[in-house]
């Protein structure tokens, strides 16, 4: 890490004389309220994110943190974040070399530590790129569900057309060496115009295989239109296979869900009704089609109205959702005013039924109102939180959040 | 060449005053463009203007399309033809969106693309970060990423709403890859299995 860190900064020294930019973010979140078991808790979060870029993308250099605290209730739910990673231009517009680092201290669902190493090598006037990559992820509290180590090898190679409507084209090949197994995967990805005539219309293609199962786990077809400016209409076909992490699937949660393969079919709509409002649907099927009936049909259904402007945002969403797991109805409205600058007011209101295939019926509540003000970079929101649901009749919650986001030019 | 001259100065007068509203042209440095980047790049005011200096920048003379602009096209284009360009001549040329069009942060919000208004936008804009990235990175940092991929905080949801506790076992038998999108397997056995 130190030897990274070294690295790091003389790669910045060494290039500081490039021109670039500097861009920071900060979020600062503090609450009251209480927990599920009606006791005050006071947990605080805290995340920061920094990023330098050269001009000519020479150099970028990223790094993240955050920290979250609950000092009322020690340990699950506490977790920390670190990200550092930096890439560079070995040879102009040739070779790129990344390297980087991720701690993710999430103690409520395991700590991982990964390490990885790329190389980027540019063809054909950047019109297409090899590369290669070496990762290892460790698990810090090492548990029957995962393994230990895990090695992540692998080559890739990418290619775009030039032109108004390019085509891209993306694949990947991995291997993944753990402590007990070792799996290699093939990832394919197409993309771009399918008939100019047609509605302007476009398609995707987006596969991942398991070479060592002979198993495709992931297929995705889809097709867009663009009849007008104004409307653009989705069309996607998945076909999917949940992948175990180590080839194992504990019971008792995995007993309740299906296993088997899943096919769907999604349609989205968006419609720009008026410049700043958009009127949008989407539907999907899915079936398990080699399961029993009763495991086998969801459905899912959302309608969005987004309105926008600069004293109003408004966005409101009503959604019905089914699957062998119950039945689920509800609304959620979003509303944030501006019309008094600097101060901002946003306030949302999600009600939702649900009915359990466990036989648990409910209406859960939760509903916010921030009160903000921006100061040049800086927001500083203050507001509440009501919900009521079928494990706490009165859950109010007070929340005080400061948001910086700045960049500086250097060397200009 | 006095009417050119006068023409030039109206013609100037008024595209300011026409682009003053966006704030954009007061922010223009024209000497640094011609020290810097027009010399490295050997422009000469054609590239963007409808007329050309004479070679003792004494005078200037003028294309007929002077009569509609001193620009040769609209400004946006102007700034964009080394700005927004995947042109490798034009490697150098800032393409960070914010240094232009935002005097803070806050204001970048003016310039966010239609695209990201739409509803879905949150399902399908996995495909745009994977083909175009480059293009994500004019206006956001890996740290907009890790926002919604990388972080957990209850404190004020982001990606979930509060009632998705109480719903989220319908969604996740029916769309398990919505799920497995951000978590593992190991996020369900945690609570789950109660370890």
């Amino acid at each position: 890490m130190k030897c990274f860190l070294l690295i790091s900064l003389l790669i910045i020294s060494y290039k500081s004389q490039a021109s670039g930019i500097f861009r920071m973010q900060s979020e600062t979140m503090f609450s009251l309220r209480n927990d599920y078991q009606q006791k005050l808790e006071a947990p605080m979060y805290e995340y920061f994110g920094a990023n330098y870029q050269t001009f000519n993308h020479s150099l970028t250099f990223d790094s993240s943190f955050s920290a979250y605290a609950n000092p009322n209730k020690a340990g699950d739910n506490s977790f920390e974040l670190y990200l550092l990673n930096a890439s560079y231009e070995v040879i102009p517009e040739k070779l790129i070399i990344e390297a980087g680092r991720t701690a993710d201290f999430a103690k409520s669902v395991g700590s991982l530590l990964s390490d990885q190493v790329s190389l980027k090598y540019y063809l054909w006037e950047k019109q297409g790129s090899i590369g290669a990559y070496y990762g290892i992820e460790r698990d810090l509290n090492s548990d029957v569900t995962k393994k230990e180590n895990d090695t992540q090898v692998g080559g890739r190679f990418d290619y775009h057309t030039l032109g108004t409507r390019p085509y891209y084209f993306e694949s990947k090949l991995q291997k993944e060496i753990g402590d007990k197994y070792s799996q290699d995967f093939a990832t394919l990805g197409l993309h771009g115009p399918l008939l100019t005539n047609l509605w302007g219309s476009e398609f995707l293609f987006s596969g991942e295989h398991n070479i060592t199962q002979v198993q495709t786990r992931r297929l995705e077809l889809g097709v867009d239109f663009y009849p007008s400016m104004k409307f653009a209409n989705r069309w996607r076909f998945l076909s999917y296979k949940s992948r175990p992490l180590v080839g194992e699937e504990h019971d008792p949660i995995f007993s309740v869900i299906s296993r088997g393969r899943l096919y769907e079919i999604t349609s989205l709509i968006d419609y720009l009704l008026l410049p700043n409002l958009t009127f949008s649907v989407s539907l999907s099927f899915n079936d398990y089609l080699l399961q029993e009936t009763k495991r086998a049909q969801g459905y899912r259904t959302e309608v969005n109205l987004n309105y926008s402007n600069s004293d109003l945002k408004l966005s409101d969403k009503v959604y019905y959702f089914q699957s062998y797991g119950g039945k689920i109805y509800g609304s959620r409205l979003i509303v944030t005013l501006v019309t008094f600058a600097p101060y901002e007011l946003s306030g949302s209101a999600d009600v939702t039924y649900y009915t359990k295939i466990t036989s648990a019926k409910a209406t859960a509540v939760s509903t916010d109102l921030l009160l903000g003000k921006v100061v040049n970079d800086f927001k500083w929101q203050v507001g509440s939180e009501f919900n009521t649901n079928n494990i706490l009749n009165y859950d109010f919650r007070f929340l005080t959040k400061l948001t910086y986001t700045g960049w500086r030019v250097i060397n200009d | 060449m006095i009417k050119i001259i006068l023409l030039i100065i109206f013609t100037s007068l008024f595209s300011n005053m026409a682009f003053a509203g966006t704030g954009i042209i007061n922010r223009f440095n024209h000497e640094a463009h011609e020290k810097g980047a027009f010399k490295n790049l050997d422009f000469s005011c054609s590239q963007c203007h409808n007329f050309e200096m004479s070679s003792n920048n004494k005078s200037a003379k003028a294309t007929n399309e002077l009569t509609n602009s001193t620009f040769k096209t609209d400004l946006k284009n102007t700034c964009h033809q080394c700005h927004n360009t995947e042109d490798l001549r034009f490697k150098a040329a800032p393409k960070e969106c914010i240094l232009c069009h935002a005097k803070t942060p806050e204001n970048t919000k003016e310039i966010k693309p239609l695209s990201h208004q739409n509803a879905e936008w949150k399902m399908t804009h996995s495909l745009n970060a994977r083909t175009e990235g480059s293009s994500c990175l004019n206006c956001h940092i890996q740290a907009d990423c890790l926002k919604c991929h990388l972080r957990r905080n209850d404190i004020q949801m982001q990606n979930h709403s509060r009632n998705f506790r109480f719903t989220h076992s319908v969604e996740a038998r029916a769309q398990p890859h919505r799920c497995d999108a951000c978590h593992t397997q190991n996020y369900c056995v945690k609570c789950h299995i109660g370890k």
